[in-house]
C-alpha cells in the first residue's frame, strides 16, 4: 500500500536538465588539484628542510653547466620590480603579456592576492589530440611570501617548492633576475621557466604544445624577458555588483575571453577567510546566456566542421549559476533555511495548492551591467525578479 | 578514465534527477543537489568505479549530499534576469495529487524522506538503504514507519483519496 500512496511521485515530468557534467568535471579537477597541492606542499616542506641541512649539495662541482637556450631576437627588457607586492589586488591585473606569439587571441586573468595567472591560447578545442593553432602559454606570478601553485603539480619533475630553485636545471638570467629551467614531463613540446622577478618571489611561464621547428625554451624565455610588471589594470568584468555590503571585498576573479566574443567569468568576494569548504563566502559564475548546460560546446564555438559556429553570445542577456547554487525557481522562503521559512504551509485537506513564498527579506545585491564591449550585457537589463530590481540573496 | 565518469554519468543523469527532486521537491534544488553529487562523484570516481554496485555508491553520494544540504551556504547566491520559465504540467488530478504529495513529503524529516523515496519510489531494498544512510536495516525500517506515519498524518484524509488504498 505504501507503494501506491507514494505512486504519483514515481514518474514526475522532469523539466530540461540543468546539471552541468562540464563544470562537475571541472569543478572536480579543481578539488583534485587542491588535494595534490596540499599534499606536494606538505611534501615540499621535507624537502626545503633536507636541503637547508645539507647546502653543501647545492655547490657541487660537478654540477651542470647552465643551459643557454637559442634565443630570438631579444625584445626591449621590461623594467624588472625592486620588490613584490605583500598581496595582490584581486580587482586588478597586476603582470600582463608585452610579447606574444601571433594567434594566441585567447585570454584567462585569475587573480588573487597571492597569485596571478595569466593564460594566452589559440582559438581551438584544446581538449583535442590533434589541436593545431600554436601553443599555450601560462604565467603564474606571485606576491612576497608565496609559492606558485601550479594547476598540474604532477606535470612537473620538480614540485612546488618554497623559493622554487632548489634543484632545478639553471638557466640564463631573465632581465638580471636568476632563473631556472622546471621541466614538463608531460609535454616534450614544452618548457617552463621560472625567474626571480623580485627578491625571494618568484614567477613561472610554460610554453605547452609547440610547434614542431620552434624551441620551447627560446619561446619561454622570449615571452618571459617582456613580461610587463606593476600594469595594476582593472580586470574587466561584464557585470558589476550595483549596491555591494561593505564586509565583502574582492578575492579572486576568473575571466576568460576568447576572440569570437565568448566569455566565462568566476567572481569570488569574501572577508579574507575562506569557508571550511575552501570557497570564498560569497562566489557568482557568470556565462552568456547561450552558453547553457546543455550546450557546453559553446565555449568551443566553430569546432564541428557541418555546423555553424555559434553566434557570438551578444545582446542574448546573461544568467549567473554559481556552483551549487540554488536556481531561480527555488529564491524563495521555501528553500531558504536560514531565513527561517518553514518548508511550506501544512496542507489541509481542501484548501488551495501552497503558494510560494515571495522571497525572504534578506540582504539583497543587485547586479547591473556595465555595458562590456557596449553590447554585452543589453542595457536595460531586465529584473531578476518580478519587483526585486535585479537582486540575489544572501 | 574521465570518459568512463562522463559517460556513466551521462547514463545515469535523468535518475539521479528524479530521486534528487524527489527528495527536495523541487526540480531546481535537486538539480543542484545532483550538481554537488557528480562532481564528489568525479573526486572520488577512482573508487566508486572499484566499487562492487556503482549505481549504490551514486544514490549514497547523492543522498549523503541532500542530508549535508543544511551545511550548504545560503550565501551562495543565484542571479538571473529573468526567472525560469515553468514546466508545463499536464492538468488534472495527477498534477494536484502530485503536489500535495510533494508539499506533504517536504515536511517528512529529512532522513525519513530519504528512506521512503529510496525504498518506494526506487525499490531499493532495506540493506541498500541502510548502507545508503550509514545506519542498520532496522534503523530502516524504524524510519520507514516513522515517515509513513508523518505522511499520513500531514496528508489527512487527502491521502486516501489519493489511491483509495491508504490503509
Amino acid at each position: 500500500m505504501e507503494e501506491k500512496l507514494l505512486a504519483p511521485l514515481r514518474d514526475v515530468p522532469l523539466p530540461p536538465s540543468a546539471v552541468d557534467l562540464h563544470r562537475a568535471v571541472r569543478d572536480g579537477r579543481r578539488q583534485v588539484r587542491r588535494r595534490r597541492v596540499a599534499a606536494t606542499a606538505t611534501a615540499g616542506l621535507a624537502v626545503v628542510a633536507v636541503l637547508a641541512a645539507a647546502p653543501a649539495l647545492l655547490g657541487r662541482p660537478d654540477r651542470p653547466a647552465p643551459v643557454t637556450p637559442a634565443i630570438t631576437p631579444s625584445p626591449s627588457a621590461a623594467p624588472m620590480p625592486a620588490r613584490a607586492p605583500a598581496a595582490f589586488d584581486p580587482a586588478r591585473q597586476y603582470a600582463d603579456f608585452g610579447w606574444l606569439p601571433a594567434g594566441l587571441t585567447g585570454r584567462m586573468v585569475a587573480t588573487g592576492t597571492a597569485q596571478l595567472a595569466l593564460n594566452a591560447s589559440p582559438l581551438v578545442d584544446v581538449a583535442s589530440p590533434d589541436r593545431r593553432g600554436g601553443a599555450m602559454v601560462d604565467l603564474r606570478i606571485v606576491s612576497a611570501g608565496h609559492d606558485i601553485a601550479f594547476d598540474a603539480p604532477s606535470d612537473f619533475a620538480v614540485p612546488v617548492a618554497r623559493g622554487g630553485s632548489a634543484g632545478l636545471e639553471p638557466a640564463e638570467p631573465v632581465n638580471g633576475r636568476t632563473a631556472r629551467w622546471n621541466t614538463l614531463a608531460s609535454d616534450p613540446r614544452g618548457a617552463a621557466l621560472r625567474w626571480e622577478y623580485a627578491p625571494d618571489t618568484w614567477a613561472e611561464l610554460t610554453v605547452q604544445g609547440a610547434s614542431e621547428g620552434s624551441d620551447p625554451r627560446a619561446l619561454a624565455r622570449r615571452i618571459a624577458l617582456d613580461v610587463r610588471y606593476g600594469v595594476q589594470a582593472p580586470v574587466r568584468l561584464p557585470v558589476h555588483f550595483a549596491s555591494f555590503p561593505a564586509s565583502l571585498k574582492p578575492m579572486a576573479y576568473v575571466v576568460g575571453t576568447a576572440a569570437d566574443g565568448t566569455w566565462n567569468v568566476d567572481v569570488s568576494y569574501g572577508a579574507g577567510r575562506r569557508t571550511k569548504y575552501g570557497d570564498w563566502p560569497l562566489t557568482v559564475h557568470v556565462m552568456p546566456r547561450a552558453c547553457t548546460p546543455a550546450t557546453t560546446r559553446c565555449r568551443r564555438p566553430g569546432l564541428d566542421p557541418g555546423r555553424p559556429p555559434r553566434p557570438p553570445p551578444l545582446g542574448h542577456g546573461w544568467w549567473c549559476h554559481p556552483p551549487g547554487v540554488r536556481r531561480p525557481g527555488s529564491v524563495r522562503g521555501a528553500g531558504c533555511p536560514r531565513q527561517g521559512h518553514p518548508a511550506g504551509p501544512r496542507r489541509e485537506p481542501g484548501r488551495p495548492l501552497p503558494q510560494r513564498h515571495p522571497a525572504p527579506e534578506g540582504r539583497r545585491l543587485a547586479l547591473t551591467s556595465t555595458g562590456w564591449r557596449n553590447s554585452y550585457p543589453p542595457p536595460g537589463l531586465r529584473p531578476l525578479l518580478p519587483g526585486s530590481g535585479g537582486a540575489c540573496e544572501r | 578514465m574521465e570518459q568512463e565518469y562522463v559517460e556513466y554519468v551521462t547514463a545515469r543523469l535523468p535518475g539521479l534527477r528524479r530521486i534528487a527532486c524527489q527528495l527536495t521537491g523541487d526540480t531546481h534544488r535537486g538539480d543542484d543537489l545532483v550538481q554537488t553529487a557528480v562532481t564528489r562523484l568525479y573526486v572520488g570516481w577512482r573508487r566508486a568505479h572499484e566499487a562492487e554496485n556503482v549505481d549504490a555508491y551514486v544514490r549514497t553520494v547523492l543522498v549523503r549530499v541532500f542530508l549535508d544540504e543544511k551545511r550548504r551556504l545560503w550565501s551562495r547566491v543565484c542571479l538571473v534576469d529573468t526567472p525560469p520559465e515553468p514546466v508545463p504540467a499536464p492538468a488534472g488530478d495527477a498534477v494536484e495529487d502530485r503536489d500535495l504529495l510533494h508539499a506533504a513529503l517536504a515536511q517528512v524529516p529529512p532522513r525519513q524522506r530519504a528512506v521512503l523515496v529510496l525504498r518506494f519510489l526506487h525499490d531499493r531494498p532495506v540493506d541498500e538503504v541502510a548502507a545508503s544512510l550509514g545506519c542498520t536495516a532496522g534503523t530502516v525500517k524504524s524510519q520507514t514507519s516513522h515517515g509513513l506515519a508523518s505522511l499520513r498524518r500531514l496528508l489527512g484524509t487527502a491521502a486516501y483519496a489519493i489511491t483509495g488504498e491508504g490503509k
